[in-house]
């Protein structure tokens, strides 16, 4: 009997939980169409202006983007093979990189980034800002 | 012996099932961009493991299964991250075996009671599942673990396992009429050509595809 109300008792708690981060997720996502980095914002056609591009061959085909290593060239950043980058999504999702990573990663015009060399883990989907991490 | 032999085909039978769902069904969900990941876990994982648990009634088959499952998607080199897939396999047998320690199939025969047993065990595997590849799979890729990575995406996983807690409360209901099965009365010449031959069958299918 006990068993079987820790069990509902679970599963009412589960549920509270994964609706109450539902609500939290959508009323945190980002809206924007700008990509925000080192304090300064960009559209899409401005990085794509700004950066070489750069076709990555995949075991599921090639896709095709602007080099990331040269956009953290050209736009400035100090020491740049030092740093790490954090690229993080409008859902909040991120992740951390090293310059390395940027050498053979892609930042698609859908504002995705794509890295060949790395889990699909690391592919973050409408990224809204680039962290650059001492 | 035999019933050891007997619990090591159905592990391998139910394991491949569960690793042909992931590697061909998954596939197929993601290409028509459904959630894949919550509903495997939702109904397969948690419908498979929670089925072979009710039939054979046996603690630690559903490691061997995960084990399988998990062996299966590395042999399939298509789709989504299969080092995550894998490693995200594996750690749901884990969850589930420590989940069901305690749990028989009386208690199973209540459909709010197995339906409870069904959220609360999809919602786990599925949360515990992502945070284990989004820890493990960084070490694996030698690209370096964040703890502010995980945490920032802590609440977007508790929001995505509300889909497979849901399909769980339906599936392991369905799974738990078979509390009425003894699958120890089907004989050894059907049994064992059977499971050895379906599983046969969806390894051959997983190769090839």
């Amino acid at each position: 009997m006990k068993r079987e109300k820790l069990l509902l008792l679970g599963a009412v708690l589960v549920l509270l939980i994964g609706m109450g981060s539902t609500i939290y997720v959508h009323s945190t996502e980002a809206k924007t169409d700008k990509i925000e980095i080192n304090g300064k914002a960009y559209t899409i056609d401005q990085i794509f202006f700004i950066a070489e591009h750069r076709t990555l061959k995949l075991s599921d085909g090639n896709l095709s983007g602007i080099a990331l290593d040269d956009f953290i060239k050209k736009i400035g950043i100090p020491n740049y093979k030092d740093k790490k980058y954090t690229f993080v999504g409008a859902d909040g999702y991120q992740k951390t990189v090293e310059w390395k990573d940027l050498e053979n990663g892609i930042l698609l015009k859908d504002r995705k980034v794509v890295f060949s060399h790395l889990p699909k883990q690391y592919w973050v989907k409408d990224v809204v800002k680039i962290e650059v991490v001492e | 012996m035999n019933k050891i032999i007997r619990l090591a085909t159905g592990a391998l039978l139910f394991g491949s099932i569960w690793g042909f769902s992931e590697c061909i069904v998954g596939d197929y969900l993601r290409s028509v961009n459904l959630p894949a990941g919550a509903i495997l876990t939702g109904i397969f994982a948690v419908g498979l493991m929670g089925a072979s648990r009710i039939l054979y009634r046996q603690p630690g088959m559903q490691l061997g299964m995960g084990a399988i499952a998990a062996l299966m998607r590395a042999f399939n080199p298509f789709g989504a991250c299969i080092l995550c897939a894998s490693i995200a396999i594996f750690a749901e047998a884990v969850v589930f075996e420590l989940i069901w320690l305690r749990l028989s199939n009386d208690i199973m025969r209540k459909p709010h009671i197995s339906a409870s047993a069904g959220i609360t065990t999809a919602y786990t595997c599925f949360v515990i599942g992502c945070v284990v590849t989004q820890v493990l799979t960084p070490l694996v890729a030698t690209s370096g673990f964040y703890i502010e990575n995980l945490l920032a995406f802590l609440p977007q996983i508790l929001s995505k396992g509300l889909i497979p807690a849901l399909l769980g409360g339906v599936v392991l209901p369905v799974a738990s009429i078979l509390t009425k099965v003894d699958i120890s009365r089907i004989r050894n010449s059907l049994y064992y050509p059977t499971t050895l031959a379906i599983s046969a069958l969806l390894w051959l299918a997983v190769v090839l595809a």
